[in-house]
């Protein structure tokens, strides 16, 4: 019967056995030469620079973008490999994780935001640990926070103060005890709620205004919704502060769809080309400039510098001034090709 | 009538097949495989990938998405899916660090309350599912997102930090227990080794493996598929929820968005690790090796500079691929073919 | 009939709705005995087979287990008193080993502890005797899936199971209508094993060139009205499928 055939190796069995046992040689083989990189420790840097600079967002943030093109300029500038790394979406343990990789990968020099300042803080003593420099770029650990926060420079820019700046900027325009709202795209950002509480602190001493913080997500449309909602519920708003493009756009939108243009003042941060063109139209009356390249830019530039010559980095603000109508124009440019 | 053919029959005195061959059937290969693609890709682009710090890492990495794996694991096998383990894990995490950093509660009793809870909506997602017979995939995306809300709308979007060193946090995740392998992995390990031990060694695991494959059968032997369901959907929760644990151990902080990605990425893990996506096969051991391999590529891929977009480019690729590994060796070594 | 039969129905009537599926039906079956029910479709066959196994009560009519009166109210009842059936799916799980197959729902365990561990040397070591008991000679392990396994195999299994479980009356579901001739064959072997060991078999099948070789009665039953019930030996293959087909009443 078939059975009794089936019981004693075949031919068909033998080829299986031998296309398997090679294979298996195969594995085997590269097994033991991974075991010999394994053994021999691999402790010795890589042979060309590498530093690397980690985000807690992602190019798909048209902010980020800019950063990451400074990073490359500068990379290419120097003859190093400058890597910008980030998450799709703010997610610290993602940043933890990169970080991590690249003190792995005996990184020269690496470059961090200082997001969620416990964790972010606790990896870069370790990278301090294990002798790689690290510098912190576009927000640093609040003044509360008190664990040792071993960086070397922070290139950014001061964001309690400049939250201040635009507020005063836009004071005289706004009523006594106005209805003003503070949009937030990423709630938790300790920049973020610094630059927001330079703003509630000059418009409620100085006009007894109401401002209110709302959560709008990093989703365009589910900010859009949430905005259209905050506005029926409390038409007599008077102003409205984004913080940065992920706010601005749809803010921008429902000003124009809602027609509230003029109706509404609104103020933002950082630059994107909506953003600027926004502001030539007269829907946003200011943004602060952080000049983000330079954050990416000038930390692998001063990295680097400490790399070859021992240079001690030092502070860098970022962010001076603000962006108006009469200055957009000249911004514009820049803005599309991603430097600004 | 059988006179002839049975004169010709011969006796064969059953016997395990050789080694060999058991080690080819073995669910678990193709994912061994992948891995071994992946280390020594890696290994060769980055001559400090295959370091014991790096693989402590991947470790660390891969245990908080592999301990909840393990449970959806277990409970794949028996037919459900349950999508709601990222919500799981974020209230899970918010719950804990509410009770015991905002009010004070030893960690004694938030421990096991906590744990209480995630285990509740586990069972809470089979009691849907098991009542209303609508599939469980559509259940749990319901309370996925229920629960995700849950989480956003107690902490208004906020994280909540610790500040200063917590000795409960050391011990859910944060400690370094061998340079860079922390005691998450630990965790992860006894998890599977008590779930190993579940499903392949006792009554219970058989149960789990007849209630996957084929339920209508299982009941005519007595099986209570019921209940066998309505546990591994509790199991997955608990598991969940611990998962969130560790993570909030190792962050020293947690954020009502964090664990978005778990649903799919404990299933890929499982999928190429063997299990099956109809029920009544699978293996803790494959997921286990699923987890290392995803976290493998994560590290990888930053540690030799890509975008870090490529990964979960990469990690269709490798489901894809171990999928067809898995199915194309499994027929290839039915020892009866 | 002298002696009690293992099974005895009597005046067994159901309707569904206005349709009358069995109407007095009286049959029985003996120790050790293998009965063939034959028919054709919409003869009535599958209503008396559940009914005798608990899926639903008769409107008339009584059963006698073992000579006593019974009622079932479910199919745990039947199963409880050793009436098995083996339907044509088989209640086998493919993905899972003969051995896991085997013993699904009533594992043997070792206490270590207060831990139930799955006792697979007994497991593995009681099928094989089990299957060779029933003839089954091409194993190679217990421990293999039972997707590998030929329809004939796994037949062999799902008797096996109930005969190691210890069922005493074993009802066959049209157990040879997917196999090949040689298979059909095997399977059978298996079921005249089964009744030397001390099992009832009733068989159902539209195959009367399988029942008849193995069976001592066949029933034939007809628009829900028993029409025939004879031995083997009073009866020939063309004669039980004139009746099928044509009617006709020889008790």
């Amino acid at each position: 019967m078939k059975g009794l055939a089936r019981c004693l190796p075949q031919r068909g069995d033998e080829t299986v056995k031998r296309w398997i046992g090679g294979g298996i040689a195969v594995v085997v083989g590269i097994a033991l030469a991974l075991g010999g990189y394994f053994l021999q420790g691999a402790q010795s840097a890589p042979a060309q620079m590498t530093f690397y600079v980690i985000a807690h967002t992602g190019p798909g943030d048209p902010f980020w973008a800019v950063v990451q093109k400074g990073v490359q300029d500068a990379g290419k500038l120097l003859g190093v490999r400058a890597i910008f790394q980030g998450p799709p979406q703010r997610d610290i343990p993602a940043q933890v994780n990169m970080a991590r990789a690249a003190i792995n990968a005996k990184a020269t020099g690496i470059a961090i935001s200082v997001s969620d300042p416990k964790a972010i803080c606790a990896v870069i003593r370790e990278a301090r640990g294990k002798g790689i420099p690290v510098v912190a770029i576009n927000v640093k650990q609040p003044p509360e926070f008190t664990e040792p926060c071993p960086y070397e420079a922070y290139i950014g820019m001061d964001e309690y103060e400049a939250g201040k700046n635009v507020a005063r900027f836009m004071l005289p325009k706004l009523p006594k005890g106005a209805r003003v709202l503070i949009p937030i795209h990423e709630p938790g950002h300790v920049g973020l709620e610094a630059r927001a509480k330079g703003i509630t602190e000059v418009l409620t001493q100085e006009l007894g205004a109401t401002v209110e913080k709302l959560d709008i997500t990093q989703d365009p449309t589910k900010a859009l919704a949430a905005l259209r909602a905050y506005f029926k519920a409390h038409p007599d708003t008077k102003a409205m502060f984004t913080l940065g493009p992920l706010g601005a756009i749809p803010a921008i939108k429902m000003l124009k769809e809602d027609k509230l243009v003029g109706k509404v003042l609104m103020a933002s941060f950082d630059l994107d080309p909506q953003t600027i063109q926004a502001i030539k139209e007269g829907v946003v009356l200011a943004t602060v400039d952080q000049q983000q390249y330079l954050q990416g830019f000038i930390s692998v530039i001063e990295l680097w510098l400490n790399a070859k010559y021992k240079l001690q980095p030092a502070d860098y603000n970022t962010g001076r001034g603000l962006v108006t109508k009469e200055t957009a124009a000249a911004v514009e440019t820049l803005v599309k090709q991603g430097y600004r | 009538m059988a006179r002839r053919a049975q004169a010709e029959q011969v006796v064969v005195t059953p016997r395990r097949p050789e080694l060999w061959r058991r080690t080819l059937a073995a669910r678990e290969l193709g994912v061994l495989i992948a891995l071994v693609v992946v280390l020594s890709t890696f290994s060769v682009l980055n001559r400090n990938f295959l370091t014991v710090d790096t693989f402590g890492d991947i470790l660390t990495q891969a245990a908080e998405l592999g301990i909840a794996a393990v449970g959806v694991t277990f409970l794949m096998i028996a037919g459900e899916f349950d999508l709601s383990v990222g919500s799981n894990f974020a209230v899970a995490g918010i719950l804990l660090a509410l009770l015991t950093t905002n009010l004070g509660w030893s960690p004694f009793l938030a421990i096991p309350l906590v744990l209480g809870v995630a285990t509740a909506i586990g069972v809470l997602n089979g009691v849907i599912t098991l009542g209303t017979r609508i599939p469980s995939f559509i259940t749990t995306l319901g309370t996925m997102m229920f629960w995700r809300g849950i989480a956003l709308a107690v902490t208004g979007g906020w994280p909540i930090h610790v500040l200063g060193s917590s000795r409960m946090l050391d011990l859910l995740g944060g400690m370094a227990v061998y340079q860079t392998v922390r005691i998450s992995a630990l965790w992860w390990l006894l998890v599977t080794v008590l779930f190993w031990f579940l499903l392949v060694k006792t009554p219970y695991g058989n149960w789990t493996f007849a209630t996957g494959g084929k339920p209508e059968a299982a009941r005519a032997l007595g099986v209570p598929v019921g209940r066998v369901k309505l546990t591994n959907f509790a199991l997955a929760g608990l598991l969940a929820g611990f998962a969130g644990f560790t993570q909030f151990g190792r962050m020293g902080s947690m954020s009502p968005v964090w664990g978005d990605g778990l649903p799919m990425e404990t299933i890929a893990a499982a999928v190429i690790g063997g299990t099956s996506l109809m029920g009544g096969a699978g293996t803790i051991l494959g997921t286990v090796l699923g987890a290392i391999t995803m976290a493998s590529i994560r590290v990888g891929l930053i540690m030799v500079g890509a975008p870090s977009y490529w990964y979960t480019a990469f990690l269709g690729a490798v489901i894809v691929v171990a999928v067809i590994l898995n199915v194309r060796l499994g027929e290839m070594m039915a020892w009866r073919r | 009939m002298a002696e009690v039969a293992l099974i005895e129905a009597r005046g067994i009537t159901k309707s569904f709705g206005k349709v009358k599926a069995l109407e007095k039906v009286n049959f029985h079956v003996g120790y050790q005995e293998i009965v063939g029910l034959v028919g054709d479709n919409g003869a009535g066959k599958s209503t008396l087979i559940k009914i005798l196994t608990g899926v639903y009560p008769p409107e008339e009519g009584e059963i006698f287990f073992e000579g006593r009166r019974v009622y079932f109210s479910s199919p745990k009842d039947a199963r409880a008193l050793g009436i098995e059936t083996v339907y044509q799916d088989l209640a086998l799980i493919e993905q899972m080993s003969i051995a896991r197959n085997f013993f699904l729902g009533s594992e043997p365990v070792k206490w270590v502890g207060f831990l139930p561990l799955l006792d697979s040397w007994r497991m593995t070591s009681t099928t094989e005797e089990a299957l060779r008991g029933l003839g089954i000679t091409t194993l190679r392990s217990t421990e293999e899936e039972v997707r590998v396994l030929s329809g004939g195999e796994r037949q062999a299994i799902a008797i096996g199971r109930t005969l190691h479980f210890g069922a005493k009356l074993l009802i066959l579901d049209e157990p040879t209508s997917a196999l090949s001739i040689v298979e059909t064959q095997k399977v059978l072997g298996y079921i005249q094993e089964a009744k030397r060991r001390g099992l009832s078999v009733i068989l159902i099948s539209h195959n009367l060139y399988h029942v008849y070789p193995v069976a001592d009665r066949i029933v034939v039953l007809d628009h829900g009205r028993k029409i025939a019930d004879l031995r083997k030996e009073e009866t020939t293959i063309d004669e039980i499928v004139n009746m099928i087909a044509y009617g006709g009443i020889r008790v």
